[in-house]
């Protein structure tokens, strides 16, 4: 079978994700289940997608890897995502982290990163410090999402900057779909995809859990104390 | 120069069922995983992603007709003319079959999670074929053309 129909069986076994990820809809398949289907990968291309799971997902990154072993490990994986087709998603994906970070860090009042200083990911990153001071870092143009996920930042609106980059991810996704292949890459795109649906109901969970809560404070008013002392 | 030209003659005579063959090995094999991975998400409406994966199967059998038809003593006089049609029309039927394996398989992938557009998803196949039809119906046209001897 040709690499374009590698994936036939598998890819076909994937139930269809919804248009948007902002759904109310349930996952249409468990992590467990799509696991399950994953195994029909190749050994080299389940390991190329566990790369991609180390670079992409906070949970493998954890808060003390530095911006340099980051930038190693990525280079340590390019190879092998670009033989299998899949980089150029990465990048994509890893520069606009790189954008948000410098919204970030200029809302702080950082000064630009200096020259060779490993802070980020991309072809733009010179002209990012060199146009620090400028409202969209001079790549407002490339970047049509830029302004709005700045106006987010700067009016301390989370859920809305996340709404937006998880957004742009989809957009960019499901340009890169292609109806007439059934490769590797199509099956990363799947993954990729349904990680968004999965991110989007787990922040919306929380993010409900957050508000029951404040609502049962406010409700309970005075009592919550009342409460609290018949718990001591 | 003489044996080379018979052989090539021969190789026109199979051509078509060979050629026809393969590529509805490789259509139905494409066609047919699509399917089966289909079933472990559907509940129903498995009969037919099956029988639409055995689609690309009709190229075989084209391939035998134009056999039969060209089906002739093999001479110098002949083999230049079977040769042509033969191979020609045999390629036309691979490439016909591999794709409408493709778009079969397309086909069973959007229609397995929307089961109202299984009609219309047939559709590319289907003009797919109707090129694989004219590849036939010309050779048949064409290889009358052959001398007999």
């Amino acid at each position: 079978m040709s690499k374009r129909h590698q994936y036939v069986d598998l890819l076909a076994s994937l139930p269809a994700l919804p248009a948007t990820p902002f759904g109310r809809e349930p996952l249409p398949i468990s992590a467990i289940r799509l696991e399950h289907r994953l195994e029909a990968l190749s050994a080299v291309h389940r390991d190329s997608l566990r790369r991609l799971e180390t670079l992409l997902d906070w949970q493998h990154l954890g808060l003390d890897v530095s911006t340099d072993a980051y930038l190693q490990r990525y280079r340590q994986a390019a190879p092998q995502l670009a033989e299998h087709g899949v980089n150029d998603l990465v990048e994509t994906m890893l520069e606009r982290h790189t954008l948000v970070t410098a919204l970030r860090r200029r809302r702080l009042d950082e000064p630009a990163p200096g020259l060779g200083e490993a802070w980020g990911f991309g072809p733009r990153l010179a002209h990012i410090s060199a146009h620090w001071q400028a409202s969209l870092f001079g790549v407002g143009a490339v970047f049509p999402w830029l302004s709005e996920a700045r106006d987010h930042l700067e009016h301390d609106r989370p859920r809305e900057l996340e709404r937006l980059l998880l957004e742009e991810s989809w957009r960019l996704l499901t340009r890169a779909r292609r109806h007439d292949r059934f490769d590797f890459r199509e099956v990363v795109i799947y993954w990729l995809r349904w990680r968004l649906i999965a991110a989007w109901q787990r922040y919306n969970a929380e993010a409900a859990e957050r508000r029951l809560q404040a609502d049962i404070e406010r409700g309970l008013g005075d009592y919550g104390a009342l409460f609290a002392g018949e718990r001591e | 120069m003489e044996q080379l030209i018979i052989a090539m003659g021969w190789a026109g005579l199979y051509g078509p069922m060979a050629l026809g063959a393969i590529g509805s090995i490789i259509g139905c094999a494409i066609a047919g995983q699509a399917a089966i991975g289909a079933l472990l998400e559907t509940e129903s409406g498995h009969g037919r992603f099956i029988g639409l994966s055995a689609m690309p199967s009709s190229q075989s059998i084209y391939g035998i007709v134009v056999m039969f038809t060209l089906q002739r003593p093999v001479t110098v006089e002949t083999s230049p003319g079977l040769f042509s049609v033969g191979i020609l029309a045999g390629v036309a039927l691979l490439l016909s079959a591999v794709y409408q394996g493709s778009c079969c398989a397309s086909a069973i992938n959007s229609s397995k999670s929307k089961p109202e557009i299984f009609g219309l998803s047939i559709a590319p196949a289907a003009i797919v074929e109707g090129f694989g039809v004219f590849a036939f119906i010309f050779a048949l046209v064409i290889g009358g053309s052959i001398p007999a001897q």
